[in-house]
């Protein structure tokens, strides 16, 4: 943990408006997060978690209140801006993976490379190097839906991490594996936060909690 | 990167080949038709442009007075060209021509066994010595300066030099023509190419005519109208100022100063091919309108290939919500995505590309036949235009594509996050709207070719005020024995059974007439008639009507004359019988009208009737003999006329027509241009329905969950489909309500074109409406009944 802080959120509502109801899913949320601190959200079922994760990861947009990354303050953000922050310091991993399918375990470990416009020759080595850390050599050249579930959730961890995000954005990250594969993707969490990877994670799963510094409750909306 | 895309790209085409199909399929089609189009235009501008001079070069055309019913005509009298050149300084050249149709050419010297050849020729063109300096022909062998300097001098083409004389050097060898003048052959020039709207099978040269005069004509009045006339003017010669120059010279030299003479203008050669309405009958043409309306056609049949593509593109986007939500998540701005969905959609029309020039060489043979144009590719040599068309293929891709990618570049991470797939409903105003402007080109042109179908119908079977059926007219050329003997030839045919009457005339309606001028005492003008030297069974036999006084007999013959009605109409003459007209050959003297004819078309339905003055043949010149024949066994009474044509010429080849299929032929463009709109039309609602296919197929897709519900909720198959199907019904609706004016309009347009035409009536609506109906249901049923037959279980099971 350096004490630089991450993410700053400050009074965040977020609404949703139907006619003329409004639906409140998140009501004056204040959060900070330090760099390299490993944060896990939790909270029953509807009670906002995923929208303050995609808030934080900029995904969808806070109704009120002011929400600043790395100082910046994101509400002001240009969409190039922003697609420039996911490029350079976010990484995403989903409960369901969400692996391009008609592309092979290489050329999905690749695609964010390319939109950084990383010269080739980089690229092969990164891709390599993240192969053999995640262990999936062998299946570098197979499509997604060859792939177990488990083998998928690593392949999306593995894209997350290929460009050294900052921060990693875990929604879910074990929901569809089993007990062995779940442990298997938090050792590999707990080994890059220890590498310096600020690390916010939303799960329902006690035993996943352990393996962060703090917990969030979210109930209704608000933070307990 | 790229890499990457195009790896996507196939993959995707490869997993999704029902709609790549489509998609490859419309695009194909639009292009194809747009190549061809685009071959066919570049053709047509390039008409006359290969003449070096072309700039600079001119033809004198006269313009009508209002009174006359004479039309733009390049025909002048052969004093003005040497005149005007003269007295003008800005003319550097002038070159008249005179062109001898049917004219029999006979080759002297006998030709190893065969013995002399004979045959009838056209395009005998007499021209003046500075043809060359004008015009860029290639003379092949002759001596330019001196080839067309003596008279009786003529210059053969390639193909006819090779016809009459084989391997053998025709150069200074001797042919006979029509009646027995000699010529020498002095040169020999390269073929006409096709891009020339000069045709010409031989070059004779123009002193010629001093000896012999066609039709006893004569040559040095300032009434002959024979000779089309071409003007070089100097570098930085301006036209207005030629054009008005001229016209004063001719004023002054026009004998009788006190009558008008007619308007005179300078056309310029690059512009007669596609713009001049002068007649047609010296050079051949073409017309802006035609390109125009090809053009448009290729535009909108491509556009509506466009539209599939966009269609389709956005129906089916929500399937790639995934890739677009993950992608932007790893980093993808939206230019990056734009990129790869344009190149999706260009990678798709490379493909269509291939299959459209290959299609193109498949059909350009065809195609040439229809628009008597030569149109292809030549792969060897044409390699700016494949690039061109590939160029054009690319702009398409990323044109089509464009809306699309944009649509897909929009989506929203956070949407795919959710589940929520955006663009079912999103965007389906604009494919409605898409769908309606396909069924609405469609519906115009299954319109439009109703509209032209009907429009021929008419004018075949339009009463023409004279009987068409049964009438053989045998053409009597040059020097053939039988003008001589034509009395005698008559009555030998009058005796063949089956064989109702016989007529010796010096025309027949559909082939063309001689144009006098006829002077009015009181608007002291001029009118224009076409005169017809006839016998006493020439009205008969055409079953023309008399409307007033009696008609030619035996008796009357030798002085007297029939007018038509439109005569005794332009000459404010009520009572015309008695009257008396000037025969057209000054020597003959004055006629009196013994009886006023019906109008009858002699021409093709695009003019208006015309004024006619028919005198006794024998005063004229005899060119045709008629022949009324019984319908039974035409063979057997064609080989009896045979027989006697034998006995009085021999020599002459035994040619005939039926007057009815010299009717059709007037039509003959029309025809073409009726078939090229049904080949259009056709296409245009092929790939509507491709597209309307696609479309169907999507949504009963889309559709299936809520099908099976309905169905296990008790909806029968026929409900289901009703359901569906009714959605798209409204969009055709639409569009034919659209179509409905828009062809209304068009189809008048192109009426105008004939003075005789059909009024678009209430019931070519209403087939139009029920063909397109037809046809788009045909399209959505398949799909529909297809998804509303599936058992539910099937399409619930996948909750």
């Amino acid at each position: 943990m350096t004490g630089v802080i991450m993410i700053k959120l400050a009074n965040i509502f977020k609404w949703y408006s139907n006619k003329f109801v409004r639906t409140y899913v998140l009501r004056d949320v204040n959060l900070e997060i330090n760099e390299g601190e490993f944060v896990t959200i939790m909270g029953p079922s509807g009670a906002g978690k995923s929208t303050l994760l995609h808030i934080i990861g900029m995904l969808d947009e806070h109704s009120d209140g002011e929400y600043h990354f790395l100082d910046e303050p994101v509400h002001k953000l240009t969409e190039k801006h922003r697609s420039e922050l996911h490029k350079n310091h976010i990484g995403f991993v989903f409960q369901s993976y969400h692996l391009i399918d008609d592309l092979t375990v290489y050329e999905n470990l690749e695609t964010p490379l390319l939109y950084k416009k990383i010269k080739s020759s980089e690229r092969k080595a990164l891709v390599a190097d993240t192969l053999d850390r995640f262990g999936i050599v062998a299946k570098k050249d197979l499509f997604p839906n060859q792939l177990s579930g488990g083998q998928q959730q690593l392949v999306g961890v593995a894209r997350a991490v290929i460009t050294t995000p900052k921060l990693i954005l875990a929604d879910e990250p074990t929901g569809n594996l089993n007990t062995k594969q779940g442990e298997e993707t938090m050792e590999m969490f707990k080994k890059l936060h220890e590498e310096g990877t600020t690390i916010v994670q939303v799960t329902h799963s006690e035993r996943n909690a352990v393996y962060s510094d703090r917990v969030i409750n979210l109930l209704d909306g608000r933070i307990e | 990167m790229i890499i990457n895309y195009i790896k996507i790209a196939f993959r995707n085409i490869a997993r999704n080949k029902g709609y790549t199909f489509i998609n490859v399929a419309g695009l194909s089609v639009g292009l194809t038709v747009c190549f061809l189009i685009i071959l066919f235009v570049r053709a047509e501008l390039s008409v006359d442009r290969f003449h070096e001079n072309s700039e600079r070069i001119y033809r004198i055309v006269s313009i009508p007075e209002e009174s006359g019913f004479i039309r733009i005509s390049p025909m002048m009298p052969p004093l003005l060209g040497p005149l005007l050149a003269a007295e003008l300084p800005e003319i550097q050249q002038y070159v008249r021509f005179y062109h001898a149709n049917d004219v029999l050419i006979r080759t002297e010297e006998s030709t190893d066994a065969a013995g002399s050849k004979q045959f009838y020729e056209d395009k005998f063109v007499f021209v003046d010595s500075t043809f060359f300096d004008v015009f860029s022909f290639t003379l092949v062998r002759g001596d330019i300066a001196h080839v067309l300097n003596q008279p009786f001098s003529v210059i053969f083409t390639e193909s006819k030099a090779r016809k009459y004389f084989g391997d053998e050097d025709p150069i200074g060898k001797t042919i006979r023509y029509g009646d027995g003048y000699v010529f020498r052959i002095t040169g020999i020039v390269e073929d006409c190419p096709e891009l020339s709207t000069l045709q010409f099978n031989f070059l004779a040269s123009l002193l010629t005519l001093n000896t012999i005069q066609p039709q006893g004509v004569d040559l040095s009045s300032w009434e002959v109208f024979s000779y089309p006339t071409f003007l070089l003017l100097y570098p930085g010669a301006t036209l207005t100022a030629v054009e008005e120059k001229a016209i004063e010279v001719i004023r002054k030299h026009f004998p009788r100063p006190s009558l008008a003479a007619p308007n005179f203008q300078l056309e310029p050669l690059k512009e007669i091919y596609l713009f001049s309405e002068a007649e047609r009958h010296t050079v051949t043409a073409g017309s802006i309108r035609y390109i125009f309306i090809f053009t448009t056609i290729a535009i909108l049949i491509l556009l509506i290939a466009c539209i599939n593509y966009i269609n389709l593109a956005t129906a089916r986007a929500s399937r790639r919500t995934l890739e677009i939500g993950v992608r932007k998540l790893v980093g993808a701005n939206r230019s990056q995505l734009l990129w790869q969905f344009i190149g999706e959609s260009v990678i798709l029309s490379i493909i269509a590309y291939f299959f459209a020039i290959a299609l193109v060489e498949l059909t350009s043979n065809g195609f040439s036949n229809i628009v008597q144009r030569t149109v292809g590719i030549d792969f060897r040599n044409d390699f700016p235009m494949l690039l061109i068309l590939f160029l054009f293929t690319i702009a398409t891709g990323v044109g089509a594509g464009s809306y699309p990618a944009l649509l897909l570049a929009r989506f929203k991470p956070v949407d795919v996050l959710k589940k929520i797939y955006g663009t079912g409903p999103k965007g389906a105003g604009l494919r409605k709207g898409l769908v309606v402007f396909q069924f609405a080109v469609s519906g115009i042109l299954i319109l439009s070719t109703v509209v032209i179908q009907n429009q021929l119908d008419f004018i075949r079977q339009k009463n023409l005020g004279l009987e068409k059926e049964g009438v053989v007219v045998l053409p009597v050329k040059q020097a053939n024995p039988v003008r001589q003997h034509a009395e005698v030839f008559k009555h030998r045919l009058s005796e063949i059974p089956y064989i109702e009457r016989v007529s010796i005339a010096s025309t027949v309606p559909t082939q063309s007439t001689s144009r006098f001028r006829l002077h009015r005492t009181e608007k002291d003008d001029y009118i224009h008639y076409s005169v017809f030297g006839i016998d006493e069974n020439f009205i008969d036999i055409f079953e023309i009507e008399l409307v007033k006084g009696t008609p030619f007999t035996e008796d009357n013959r030798r002085t007297a004359a029939l007018i038509n009605e439109t005569t005794a109409k332009s000459l404010n003459w009520d009572d015309p019988v008695g009257r008396t007209v000037q025969s057209p050959l000054r020597k003959i003297g004055e006629r009196t009208v013994v009886g006023v004819i019906a109008d009858f078309h002699f021409q093709s339905l695009h003019e208006m009737i015309e004024p006619v003055i028919m005198f006794d043949v024998n005063d004229l010149w005899t060119r045709y003999i008629a022949v009324k024949i019984h319908l039974t066994d035409v063979e057997a009474v064609l080989t009896s006329i045979k027989t006697v044509w034998d006995e009085f010429a021999p020599d002459y080849p035994f040619e005939y027509f039926f007057l009815d299929d010299a009717f059709d032929r007037f039509y003959r463009a029309e025809d073409r241009f009726a078939e090229m709109f049904n080949f259009f039309s056709f296409l245009a609602i092929f790939i509507s329905c491709l597209g309307l296919l696609g479309l169907a197929t999507y949504v009963a897709e889309r559709r299936t969950k809520e099908i099976g519900i309905r169905k296990v909720l008790g909806a029968s198959i026929t409900g289901i489909i009703a359901l569906i199907v009714k959605d798209f019904l409204k969009l055709v609706i639409i569009a034919v309500v659209i179509s409905t004016p828009v062809g209304y309009y068009i189809m008048n347009r192109w009426l105008e074109d004939f003075a005789y035409r059909i009024e678009i009536g209430l019931w070519i609506f209403a087939l139009t409406f029920m063909i397109v109906l037809i046809i788009a249901i045909a399209t959505v049923s398949f799909q529909t009944v297809r998804a509303a037959i599936a058992n539910p279980v099937e399409s619930l099971r996948y909750e």
